[in-house]
């Protein structure tokens, strides 16, 4: 650091030579951190991950998808989910060709009209919305056109990937995004909490079976051109419901029409006359209340006169018949006899508790009321005893069954998957299990089953029977009120069926609304030809798929109290 | 002497500054790293949304049924064709139709040492109880035999 060129002599000499040295140590300080940024600088350029430094990402912990949680079905198969779906808009001021513009987005999305898109891009305003809900391949196209006045905005759209499958269980969600019906509704606290984004919604529905359902619904409806159908099976031990079924549907995916009835779900909304189901209630209440026993015979030689009504058999046998064969061979005079032994308070506090007078309880809404008769004297009693004048909705009749069959404990119906599977550890603390109100004995419930295993045998419901599953049900056949009088033809068809029989888990219910007879069942449209055969079909796909073990060769009791051919066996 | 203890301070004020740098930029890096990192979890978690609806979309009963019926030999399975165990299928030899298991449940023949004999697990071996019903059983209420 020493100049040759400049020397000053003299007492000033020493002062200089020691600022020069003392300039060093400054010098080089500055020497050191300038190369220690040289050498950041290459270090930066040459060695570092170029993408580190440039994206510029959000910071994030909301997920990208929010808007509304997941809905799935047991097996955690997606029923409604909520997919990016993002809208096309535009800033007019940014486009500088809008007719070559508007040609380029009509070809992406051919469905829009070229002369308003290129309104939309000729305006004076800042910003326009063009289209809602673009595919991912739209989006792409959009984006590979590459005009900067084109914009896309976060939007989500719910999506329903099974279709028309499951549609009256799930409902629907608006075109803003409100829930209007079913599940979406019903848990719409939980479903449009942000934060609850990765907690999904498992239902108590079993798609496989909700599929098998509605298929065998749809089928037979076609045969029988009905109007209407509805289905429902349901485990009688916990009442989770893994089919509902309501024909006509809707698809959640397309414009929904409110108040079309395809909207209506007939499971929950419409109460019907269900006809001779309801001698299962009858039956049971006159058994457990030991009013009557099993050998008890009542007259049913001649059509029942009761006031000025008349009550007739469809199947006739003109004579006494004991309680198995009033049930088995669905004897309208043989039921009226044995609610006149009962009582109408008897019968009234039973069905009470069956639950028969209540809204049927599920996770659902616009449920309806059962239509009772107005005034409840003996030959009300008597018509309600084989189901006419009082009309339920079919998830009462479902929920009241299973309690029969059940061992006599009233379950409500839910839409939830109940947390006993073997994914879910208990560590140790299971909780008490729910008590459910007892209805009937656990004895009284063992003879309906076998009852109702009879009637599937020996009786109106024998294509219901399923080899190894031990069916048991029992059919309804009801005429409408049209204009006040009972429609002979108009008819409410409807086989309930329980199985297996021994150790009750599934319930089974089908039922048509006016089918209409054709030659292979002699024009018959019976719950006996129209809707056991379709249990009967849905019990033996399904059965394998629940993991319930057929049991060839199990004898029916009771048969022996059965009259069938000339004597009883 | 007092040199010494200045160009020894200026030292470790000198390292220190260096520390603290150098620390502060390796936090700032972790933390974009970090940030990139969950912005691309919640990325892939949107796009795995977006592939389980599409695979429910695809495995709808509907199609599996009729791609199941073009391509594949299979129909429903029959009662018949369903056993607990394989004693469960050989008691069965006697019908019109002689069953024969497709294979033997892995769980039947458990892999054992070679110095060990193979033991059966017990529960395979015995028979389904037979059901012996009376000629009133049940009717007064007795519970059903063969339980």
């Amino acid at each position: 650091m020493k100049s040759a060129d400049l020397h000053i002599e003299g007492a000033k000499s020493g002062a200089m030579e020691m600022a020069r040295t003392r300039l060093v140590v400054p010098v080089s300080l500055f020497i050191l951190g300038f190369s220690l940024l040289i050498v950041r600088l290459i270090s930066i350029g040459i060695l570092d991950d170029m993408s580190d430094q440039v994206t510029r990402v959000p910071s994030g912990k909301v997920d990208i998808i929010r808007e509304r949680v997941d809905i799935l079905d047991r097996n955690g198969t997606v029923m409604a989910t909520n997919l990016p779906a993002p809208s096309l808009a535009v800033r007019p001021n940014l486009i500088t060709n809008p007719e070559e513009t508007a040609d380029r987005i009509v070809a992406v999305l051919p469905d829009l009209n070229r002369i308003r898109v290129l309104n939309k891009l000729r305006s004076s305003r800042r910003f326009l919305y063009i289209k809602r809900n673009l595919s991912p391949t739209q989006v792409w196209k959009i984006n590979a056109l590459g005009y900067p006045g084109l914009i896309l905005e976060r939007a989500e759209k719910r999506v329903y990937p099974q279709g028309r499958l499951a549609s009256h269980v799930l409902g629907y969600v608006d075109m803003d995004g409100k829930p209007q019906a079913g599940v979406e509704k019903f848990f719409d606290d939980h479903l449009s909490n942000p934060e609850r984004s990765n907690d999904p919604l498992y239902l108590s529905i079993d798609l496989r079976v909700q599929y098998i359902m509605r298929e065998d619904l749809v089928r037979t409806m076609a045969r029988f051109s009905a109007r209407a159908a509805a289905g429902i099976v349901m485990n009688v031990n916990t009442g989770e419901v893994l089919a509902m079924v309501s024909l006509p549907d809707f698809d959640g995916n397309a414009p929904i029409h409110p108040g079309s009835p395809e909207m209506k779900n007939r499971n929950i909304v419409e109460p019907y006359e269900m006809g001779s189901e309801f001698k299962t209630f009858t039956v049971a209440m006159a058994l457990d209340s030991g009013v009557v026993k099993l050998g008890d015979e009542f007259d049913a030689t001649k059509p029942l006169k009761v006031g000025r009504q008349t009550i007739h058999d469809d199947h006739a046998k003109n004579r006494f018949l004991d309680v198995p064969e009033i049930y088995t061979f669905s004897s309208n005079i043989g039921a009226s006899r044995i609610i006149r032994k009962v009582g109408v308070d008897i019968q009234k506090k039973y069905l009470a508790r069956f639950g028969l007078f209540n809204k049927p309880v599920i996770e659902l809404t616009g449920l309806s009321r059962p239509i009772l008769p107005q005034h409840w004297g003996e030959i009300q009693s008597m018509t309600v005893s084989y189901g006419q004048g009082i009309a339920v909705t079919p998830l009462n009749m479902v929920t009241a069954i299973a309690s029969v069959v059940n061992g006599g404990r009233l379950i409500p119906a839910t839409l939830i998957r109940q947390n006993k599977t073997e994914n879910t550890p208990s560590y140790g603390l299971s909780a008490a299990p729910p008590v459910y109100p007892r209805v009937i004995s656990a004895q009284t419930s063992r003879k309906m089953r076998q009852l109702m295993r009879l009637a599937v045998d020996e009786g109106t419901g024998g294509f219901a029977r399923v080899a190894g599953y031990r069916v048991g049900g029992k059919t309804g056949t009801a005429e409408k009120v049209v204009d006040g009088v009972y429609h002979p033809k108009r008819k409410i068809t409807s086989f309930v069926g329980v199985f297996p029989m021994d150790k009750p888990q599934y319930i089974v219910f089908a039922m048509f609304d006016e089918p209409h007879g054709i030659k292979a069942t002699f024009n018959m449209a019976t719950g006996g030809w129209v809707a056991a055969p379709v249990v009967g079909d849905v019990i033996r796909r399904i059965g394998p798929i629940l993991g319930v073990m057929p049991v060839l060769n199990v004898k029916t009791q009771y048969r022996n109290l059965i009259f069938i051919g000339n004597e009883k066996k | 002497m007092i040199r010494v203890v200045a160009v020894f301070f200026i030292m470790m004020v000198m390292i220190s500054v260096g520390t603290v740098y150098s620390l502060k930029e390796t936090t700032q890096r972790l933390q974009a790293r970090k940030q990139q990192l969950s912005a691309n979890i919640l990325k892939d978690r949107a796009a795995i949304k977006v592939l389980r609806a599409e695979m429910a979309y695809l495995s709808q009963p509907a199609r599996l049924q009729k791609l199941s019926r073009r391509f594949l030999a299979l129909s429903p399975a029959r009662p018949d064709q369903l056993a607990k165990s394989v004693s469960m299928i050989a008691s069965r030899d006697s019908g019109p139709e002689k069953f024969k298991p497709a294979s033997a449940p892995v769980d039947a023949f458990p892999l054992l040492l070679p110095r060990e004999r193979p033991v059966m697990p017990k529960r395979d071996i015995t028979r389904p109880p037979v059901r012996k019903i009376g000629y009133y059983d049940g009717i007064s209420g007795k519970p059903e035999s063969g339980k």
